[in-house]
Parts: structure tokens; sequence; C-alpha cells
């Protein structure tokens, strides 16, 4: 426990460093929603509509876009050999990871959304929806993702194959976090959809970072 | 938790290697001539059916492929699990084995629903369906086994990494598939009445149950072949192996 | 026979699925057995390349 802290101390350290990849990552958000906005005509019905989903869908991109940093530079120096080496159990070390990757590429995405929502035409409760459907649903994701990059680590031009593996298995977590804020943008309660976010989040915060410590084992040089 | 003895001795790679040589024509044969009876049956002897006409026929070619779909992922998830837990070659190399006949056989079920979709709901495709966007999310999964598999190099790395993914994907499938029902009920598409649960009769029934029997036989005699290929690879430089290739040219 | 080819009117799509399953049976015989072969030929190939510098390794055994 207390090394996952230090490891999550790290990595906000390096992650800071490196904040051109958090400007990209936002950016990327940013520009693709308005791209999908601007393709799709001005029709402000059609707007609010696709809105939620092209939001999540742009979500799960910029995230996936940001993978390849969870695990591939450690790997590629060493230093996740070393940290296997040690005591730590790589399932913690893995949580601790998703957790900083969460923290610098997911938690803008919740802050921005409704800002994007707003200008697809959403309004009242589905503006606070929406960011609720992310804030449960992006942590699952990035912990699905955080098992394909364990899984992919080793190679080089992997992100692709990353974005194969992930995209089946987040089906799921897309089609409840969009159907929640369909509903509540419609006037409908959204409640249920977005007790089955948690349970999804609960159950992967149980299940995947085992899974990706034993990825990361199964990887290692 | 320890596996039985017994199981170890018929999990040793060449005790596997010489039964699987020796039932698996056995299993080829007689699942090919269930498949041409099934076949035959289905196309000829079973009445057509008093709603969809003949191309309820359809269903002796989709409900095999589906079934061998799922069966064979659970297969390679298990001897996946099974590799993972007890580190054992054996269930890894038929794993292995079982992913490229999946593939092929939910590529067949997707194709086969597709061509029965057309005549009776109108379309091809719907996103509607529960069942045709599963089908489909699992042939990804099993495309994803594979890519990642054949771009590690090591192919022990390979194994338990393609292993984590087959583990984590039998896990989210049913999760898949209750998300896009829960999502269909919602969204309300295009009525869909196929198979609205019609008393089938004995005709119908038979040929449908000696085609499913047949590819089941048919799949497992494919998959052992390739089995007995992939335990070569992972024992090559086994005293036994030189022996195997040296013997059958 | 002529009705029995037809199916009713639904002739492409019956006979085009008659037709995928057969060449995926087809398909999956042949592969598996080639992919058997080629194994065991690649390792007939490096067996021979590595038997003179390995010594007799029937010994070893």
């Amino acid at each position: 426990m207390r090394i996952g802290l230090a490891v999550l101390r790290n990595e906000f350290l390096i992650y800071f460093k490196k904040w051109i990849h958090i400007i990209v990552n936002i950016a990327f958000f940013i520009f693709s929603t308005s791209l999908f906005s601007l393709v799709a005509g001005l029709e402000q019905e059609l707007l609010a509509e696709w809105g939620a989903g092209v939001i999540w869908v742009v979500a799960l991109l910029s995230m996936l876009l940001a993978m390849p940093l969870l695990f591939q530079p450690d790997r590629e120096d060493g230093t996740l050999d070393l940290m296997l080496l040690s005591a730590v159990d790589p399932a913690w070390l893995a949580l601790a990871k998703a957790a900083a990757n969460w923290c610098v590429f997911g938690l803008p995405l919740v802050l921005l959304s409704p800002l994007l929502g707003a200008s697809y035409g959403l309004e009242g409760i589905a503006l606070l929806v929406l960011p609720a459907t992310l804030a449960l649903g992006t942590p699952a994701l990035i912990l699905l993702a955080a098992v394909a990059a364990a899984l992919t680590a080793g190679l080089r031009r992997g992100v692709g194959l990353l974005a194969l593996l992930v995209l089946p298995l987040a089906l799921p977590i897309l089609l409840f976090g969009v159907r929640a804020t369909e509903l509540a943008a419609d006037g409908f309660p959204a409640g249920a959809p977005l007790m089955m976010l948690g349970a999804f989040l609960l159950a992967a915060l149980g299940l995947l970072p085992w899974a990706a410590g034993a990825a990361l084992r199964a990887t290692a040089n | 938790m320890r596996l039985p003895n017994w199981l170890h001795k018929f999990a040793s790679p060449p005790h596997f290697y010489r039964i699987a040589a020796r039932i698996e024509p056995w299993m080829l044969w007689s699942g090919l001539a269930a498949i041409a009876v099934g076949a035959f049956g289905g196309l000829l002897l079973a009445p057509p059916d008093y709603q969809q006409g003949d191309a309820y026929r359809i269903i002796y070619f989709h409900v095999p492929a589906a079934y061998l779909a799922m069966q064979l992922y659970a297969l390679m998830a298990i001897g996946s699990a099974i590799g993972l837990i007890w580190r054992m070659k054996l269930a890894y190399a038929i794993a292995a084995a079982a992913a490229p006949v999946g593939l092929a056989f939910t590529g067949l079920a997707l194709a086969t629903g597709m061509l029965w979709g057309k005549p009776m709901w109108g379309a091809y495709w719907s996103w509607g369906d529960a069942r045709l966007t599963s089908v489909l999310v699992m042939f990804f999964l099993y495309l994803g086994y594979m890519l990642l598999h054949a771009s590690l190099e090591e192919r022990s790395t390979a194994d338990r990494a393609a292993g984590i993914l087959a583990v984590v994907g039998v896990v989210n499938l049913p999760i898949i598939k209750f998300s896009v029902e829960w999502w269909s009920s919602l969204h309300q598409g295009p009525t869909i009445s196929r198979l609205a649960a019609p008393a089938i009769t004995w005709d119908m029934l038979w040929p449908l149950l000696v085609m499913v029997a047949g590819s089941v036989l048919f799949s497992m005699a494919v998959t052992l072949t390739r089995a007995r290929a992939e335990v070569l690879l992972r024992e090559r430089s086994a005293r036994w192996v030189r022996d195997a290739a040296e013997a059958c040219a | 026979m002529r009705e029995f080819l037809a199916m009713g009117g639904y002739a492409a799509f019956v006979w085009s699925c008659v037709g995928l399953s057969f060449a995926v049976f087809a398909g999956l015989m042949l592969t598996a057995r080639r992919r058997l072969r080629s194994v065991r030929g690649r390792i007939r190939i490096r067996q021979r390349n590595a038997a003179p510098d390995e010594g007799s390794w029937e010994l070893r055994a």
C-alpha cells in the first residue's frame, strides 16, 4: 500500500514532466468532438441526439491514445522489470499506475464534458449526468486498457493492437454511459444505468488490477 | 490445488500426441458423415416451415456454427486458464489450436446469420439484436487473441499473454450480451419475430441435432490436428518430437 | 429437382449458406493438415541441420 502511494507520487511527477502529452490529449478530445459536430451539419436536434454518443466514443479513443505511456517507457528502460523483481505486488503496481493515468488523462475529460455537452445542445440534468457517467466509466475503461497495455507493453507499435483488444471489451461501459445520458436528456430517471456503471467499476477494481499484474508478469523479460 | 495424477499422465505431450493421432480420423470421418446426413435431411427431408418457407433451412448451418463459436471460445478460455494456473503446456497448445477454428465458425455464424436476416427481417444486419452483436464482439475477441499471440515472439510469453486475454474475455462476454440486450430493449428497433419459439417438430429437429453433433466431432478433429502441431512446436527439442517428426513424413 | 433447387424462392440465401459452410469445413480441414505437415517439416529440417554439430544426441538421451 505504501509502496503503491510512492509509485503514484512518482507517476505524477513523470506525467507532469511530460505535460505536452496531457495537452495533446485534451486538445485531441476537444477537437475531435467538434469535428463530429461540424461534419454532422448544424441541425441542433441531431446534435443533441448524438452528443452523448460522440463524447463517449471520443473520450474512449483519447484515453486509448495515452495508454502506451502506461507501461511502455518503464518496460523499455527496464524500470518495470526491477519493480517486478521487488516485493511489490504487481496488482498494486498496475492499480497505482492506472490511478495516476486516470487523474492525468481521464479526469480532464470528465471536467470538460459538460462544456462539450452544452456545445452539443444537452441541457439541464443531462449536463450533470454526462460527467457522472464519465466519472464512473472512465476509471473502469482505464483499468481495462491497463490489462491490454500490460499485454502489449513489449511491442513496438502496439497501440493499434491495444485498441483492438480494448474496444470489444469496453462495449458495455460505452452502452450504459451513453444510455444514461440519453435517458436524462429525455427527462427520464437515469439512476439504473448509473448504478450499473458503478457496479462495473467495482467489479473492474476488484478483478482487473490483478489481471493487469498477471499480464505484467507474463510479458516480463 | 493440484491436478489429479491421471490427468498429468494423459496430458504428457507424447501421450497426447499419440492418442490424438489415433482418435482424430475417427472423429473427422464420423463428423463428416453426420454432416452429410444432417445436410441431406435438413435440405431435402425436413418439411418447409409454414411461416418462413424454405428460408428456415439456413438454421441447419447457422445453429451449429453459432454453437461451435461459443464452445470453442469456452475451450480456448478453459485451456488458457488451466495453462495459467497449472503451467501446463498442453492446455496452451489446445487453446492456441482452438482459436483459428473458433474464428472460422464465428465468421460462418455471422455470415449465415446475415443471410438469414435478409429474407426474414428485411435487413442483413440489426444492431438491436443482442445475439448478432455479441457474436461480432466474440469475433473480435478471437481476432485479438490470435493477433496478440502472433505478435509476441517468444511462444511461452505469447501463450500466457493471450491466455490472460482469453480469460478476461470470457468473463466479459455475458456482460456484453446482457448490456446489448438491455440497450435494445430500450431502443425500439424493428420488431424482430425471428424464431418466436415455434414448436419445432421432430422432422425438423433431427437433422439439426445430427448436424450439430457432426460439426462438434468435425471441429474437435480439426482442433486436435492443430493441437498436435502446436504441441510439436512447444516441445521442439524433446526427443520424442524428433522421432514423431521422422516417423510420419 | 428444380423445385428443390429453387428453395421456395430463397435459393440465393439458402445455397450461399450451404456453399459457405462447406467452404469453411474444407478450408479448416486443409489448413489444419497443412499446418501439421509444415511444422513437422520444419522440425525435420532443423534436426538435420543441427545433428552434425550436436554430436550424437541418441547417446545423450
